[in-house]
């Protein structure tokens, strides 16, 4: 009885060992360019961070390997889903797609922009949004491994704007916008 | 009435789907690029990057493609989300005098596409998702985000 009662409150704690972990999930896109630099912070944090995280991320084409964590190159939709549902945190890279996904689903975003001077990108069309996202209150960002950190620590204490969605114009916009070119071409 | 939607991968795929879903009820079909993964597409084109060898006949190829699926579908509107694929089926339209309607990306706040400034003289209608955009597109319809 002694035994099986410390066997039950070992169970326990490691049950709230678990619960406490945060969740982090890490995408990087489907773009044809790698994004070793996010790989190799995200593999990093578990060793500067105080708290106990438990990290997925999805690589791309990225052949960095993250020797801490675990990863996958592509996800399919429903595993994808299920890893944006189940985390505390989202890093991502600043793509619309999955920024918007992670507001809408009410996560906390941290989005780390691909830049073009390290060929993340053609472009720094990434930086433009996440800056914009990032000063109007919706996540955080981050350019270097230290703002990360940085970003990782303080983000459960940030208060983040909520994401109102808007589609509902463009309904109302095409809804009226066929209507008229339907009674043009009677 | 027929509706084109067109829209390269990524972020303009996504939100072309928002004008799909929007249309649901009314006669589409989707046009968008060749990528690994699959998508609801009904036809899809070679990708086009500026960045690209042969860019030239990359590009070609897109405008016999997509001739043949205009000459063929016969749409009356035509709506894109961007990028550059739609440049050919736009320029197609406007010979044919079809409705052409551009939305331009979500991720552009401060600064137009290239494919934007392109297609802006010949679209009959311009949506913009950031208001400073009214500086590169005065007649541009600010109707906010389309997420």
């Amino acid at each position: 009885m002694a035994k099986f009662k410390k066997e039950l409150s070992e169970r326990n704690i490691f049950r709230e060992y678990i619960l406490i972990m945060k969740r982090i999930f890490v995408t990087v896109g489907s773009q044809k360019m790698p994004f070793n630099r996010l790989i190799e912070y995200v593999n990093n944090l578990k060793d500067d961070l105080s708290e106990s995280i438990v990290c997925f991320i999805q690589t791309g084409v990225s052949n960095y390997i993250p020797k801490k964590v675990e990863y996958k190159d592509y996800l399919t939709f429903e595993e994808f889903n299920s890893k944006m549902l189940e985390c505390d945190i989202l890093i991502t890279h600043g793509g619309t797609g999955a920024i918007v996904k992670g507001l809408k689903e009410k996560k906390r975003i941290i989005a780390v922009p691909r830049l073009q001077c390290y060929s993340e990108h053609v472009d720094n069309h990434q930086l433009e949004i996440v800056t914009e996202l990032t000063n109007l209150g919706y996540i955080l960002s981050a350019n270097t491994y230290k703002e990360l950190l940085e970003a990782i620590q303080k983000i459960d204490t940030i208060e983040l704007r909520e994401f109102q969605s808007n589609t509902k114009t463009y309904e109302d916009f095409f809804s009226n916008y066929l209507r008229e070119q339907l009674n043009v071409q009677k | 009435m027929k509706i084109c939607l067109i829209a390269s991968s990524g972020g303009h795929y996504e939100q072309l789907k928002i004008i799909g879903k929007i249309l649901e009820g009314s006669n589409t079909y989707i046009i968008s690029e060749e990528t690994d993964y699959k998508n609801h597409a009904q036809y899809s084109l070679p990708q086009l990057n500026r960045k690209q060898k042969c860019f030239i006949f990359h590009f070609a190829k897109n405008i016999y493609k997509s001739f043949k699926i205009f000459l063929k579908e016969k749409p009356d509107i035509i709506i894109s989300t961007g990028s550059m694929i739609a440049i050919p089926t736009f320029l197609i339209g406007k010979l044919y005098s079809k409705k052409l309607i551009f939305i331009e990306s979500f991720a552009k706040v401060n600064t137009p596409t290239k494919t934007g400034k392109l297609l802006y003289p010949i679209s009959d209608i311009f949506i913009i998702q950031w208001p400073n955009l009214k500086k590169s597109y005065p007649n541009g319809i600010y109707l906010g985000s389309i997420y």
